[in-house]
């Protein structure tokens, strides 16, 4: 649960001293029903409540809230006693309208329980009261062993510096004369204890291709819980079943173009439609990249498109849909698909209009000097303008992401039904390579990954299962 | 109790015959050169030398092993060997490394059997390792430059 607004902790802690020795604390606790009803009846004083430890180590909590079987009387106590770090058993709970610390002359006063609202607004309020107190407990103990309290630890009601320890009780009565200790809550994680208990060291990563722009991190969690459950140092390797039914998969994407061609061969109008995943709706990153619901890496590489821009009549509509398959992303996010479907489109256009595929691009793209320069080359190196031998056939795309422009030529043949491919031309317009053999490493490696996706890569689901397992039946290109 | 040879060392373990080598090479010996990529041999990240052949540890049963040499990517020694590391470093090879130490037994075992392989000979004894970073291309030019060192390093 996430804590409620900073509670000043001056404002509502009291302490005090017991009559037969021990420590009291009170707190006056302003909950949200208590607040709203202060607004309209102005000078009423909550119910308090008091955290009391006595010297034959019992602990005392008076609730400010009253159990009708909702199990506040439970929920309440264990958050101090997990604050505190105190023997559960030795925690008695009372309610607070009884006994001699109810004054009924001060006007009105309000006990209110109700609206479901105890657990969520006294979720730090009792937190704090048992850090407060195991703090002062902890001060008052340092100071009998003269060491600083930084060296002391708490166990389960008990204060200890190597082998010497004292109870709560022991110390309870030092600890009421002592100031109210200041301290921080803890951020509750699903560790069960403190991140600054936590180092994290960051290992070489292996490969990641997405699955690891991930923003929980499940297989920490992962590693974490079988961690905490076996009690034991551990190194956690998925099985590649597990990997490749590990639950996050590319979104899927469809997409509708409705064109009108003109008389030249090119387009005078153009819709565009893309039904998809979001994926980076409900992530940190919404803000940035979904602005207005519009999941920019749903649409990228449509949107911005040169050839869009050569059309006046153009437009281009996202339809963002959830299924039951969760997303991350894949290598280069949106492109992967629109970059695909924008290029098997030129491809289709130019065949309309009987026009060479390079000649059509370098026409539409005559205001895009880098995109005329990476195709120009490719085509070059590709000898384009050659026929190729018969059986044999080639491609050709161009597209920009991330800063770079990006030509590709593929030739490939058909022999017996199995798809050989023979080469492929790449260039690239990535401005400085600060590193060209690193640059040249990630184009071979992108066109790899890119081929396995053309020819296999293929994930399908039956009764929410995925049906691949591993690379026998998940292949990669070898 | 079952007695191995690795990398040119005895040792006893004490594990169930049936655990495939790739766990008592990892897990027992800490031998942590050797990974774990899938489990069926279809990879290739596990490939390790048992009697000079490359085999997958992750489906060979440690019983398999006994009185065989085994070799693992910490254990690459010879001409051969010290020429495939040179070529992996001169070409640059690795991009995220999870697959090279299995590759690199894998070329190993094939210059051993073949000195000067051709495109075709690396295409076929190299097929059974997978690289997802796709650095195949390096592979095989670093293969081929291995080869040239270690004949260059006869004569």
């Amino acid at each position: 649960m996430k804590g409620s607004a900073q509670v000043s902790r001056r404002n509502f802690l009291k302490k005090g001293t017991l009559l037969g020795g021990g420590l009291l604390i009170s707190f006056a606790i302003p909950s949200q029903v208590s607040k709203l009803l202060s607004n309209i009846a102005p000078g009423i004083t909550e119910m308090n409540a008091f955290l009391r430890i006595a010297e034959d180590n019992t602990i005392h909590v008076i609730i400010s809230k009253l159990e009708m079987g909702q199990g506040i009387w439970t929920t309440l106590p264990m958050l101090i006693a997990e604050e505190l770090d105190c023997d559960w058993n030795k925690i008695k709970v009372q309610h607070r309208s009884q006994g001699k610390g109810s004054n009924f002359n001060e006007g009105v006063f309000l006990q209110i329980t109700g609206g479901s609202d105890t657990t969520r607004s006294e979720f730090d309020h009792y937190r704090m009261i048992g850090a407060t107190a195991r703090m002062m407990l902890i001060n008052a103990a340092a100071k009998r062993f003269c060491i600083p309290p930084e060296a002391c630890e708490t166990d389960n009601g008990y204060i200890i510096n190597g082998k010497k320890r004292l109870s709560y009780g022991e110390v309870a009565t030092e600890a009421s004369k002592l100031p109210i200790s200041e301290v921080k809550l803890r951020e509750p994680s699903f560790l069960g204890f403190s991140t600054d208990r936590v180092a994290l060291h960051t290992p070489y990563l292996g490969g990641s291709f997405g699955r690891r722009g991930s923003f929980n991190s499940d297989w920490i969690m992962d590693a974490v819980q079988i961690a905490k459950a076996s009690g034991k140092f551990i190194k956690l390797i998925w099985s590649r079943e597990d990997d490749i039914r590990g639950g996050y998969y590319r979104p899927v994407y469809f997409h509708k173009v409705r064109i009108s061609i003109g008389r030249d061969g090119f387009p005078l109008a153009w819709h565009h439609r893309v039904v998809g995943q979001s994926l980076f709706t409900n992530t940190p990153l919404a803000e940035h990249i979904v602005p207005n619901e519009i999941d920019y890496s749903s649409v990228d590489g449509v949107n911005g498109s040169p050839y869009l821009e050569a059309i006046a009549d153009h437009s281009v509509e996202l339809h963002t849909k959830t299924y039951g398959v969760p997303v991350l992303p894949w290598r280069a996010v949106g492109n992967t698909h629109t970059a695909f479907v924008m290029e098997t489109l030129i491809d289709e256009l130019a065949a309309i209009a009987e026009k060479d595929p390079v000649e059509y691009r370098r026409v539409f793209l005559k205001n895009h000097p880098r995109h005329i320069e990476v195709l120009n080359l490719a085509a070059e190196k590709a000898q384009w303008s050659k026929p190729m031998p018969a059986g044999r056939f080639r491609g050709i795309a161009v597209h920009a992401s991330m800063g770079s422009v990006v030509c590709q030529v593929v030739e490939v043949s058909i022999i017996d039904k199995k798809i050989h491919l023979h080469r492929v031309v790449c260039v690239i317009d990535c401005g400085l390579a600060v590193n060209p053999e690193g640059v040249k490493a990630q184009m071979e490696s992108g066109i790899v990954y890119g081929i396995t996706a053309a020819l296999y890569g293929e994930i399908t689901l039956s009764k929410g299962r995925v049906q691949q397992s591993n690379f026998h039946d998940y292949r990669m290109l070898r | 109790m079952i007695s191995i040879t690795i990398n040119n060392k005895n040792h006893r373990i004490d594990a169930d015959l049936s655990i495939p080598l790739l766990w008592v090479i990892r897990d027992i010996l800490g031998l942590t050169g050797t990974k774990f990529g899938c489990g069926i041999a279809q990879c290739g990240a596990c490939t390790i030398h048992l009697n000079g052949e490359a085999v997958r540890s992750c489906i060979t049963p440690v019983a398999n092993a006994e009185g065989k040499q085994i070799i693992t990517i910490e254990g690459l020694s010879g001409m051969v060997g010290m020429s495939v590391q040179k070529a992996w470093l001169t070409e640059d090879v690795a991009q995220c490394g999870y697959c090279q130490p299995g590759q690199i037994m894998s070329a190993t075992a094939l210059l051993h059997k073949i000195p000067n392989p051709s495109d075709t000979d690396i295409d076929k004894a190299m097929s059974g390792n997978i690289c997802r970073c796709g650095t195949y291309q390096r592979i095989r030019k670093a293969i081929h430059l291995a080869a040239k060192l270690s004949m260059e390093d006869i004569k």
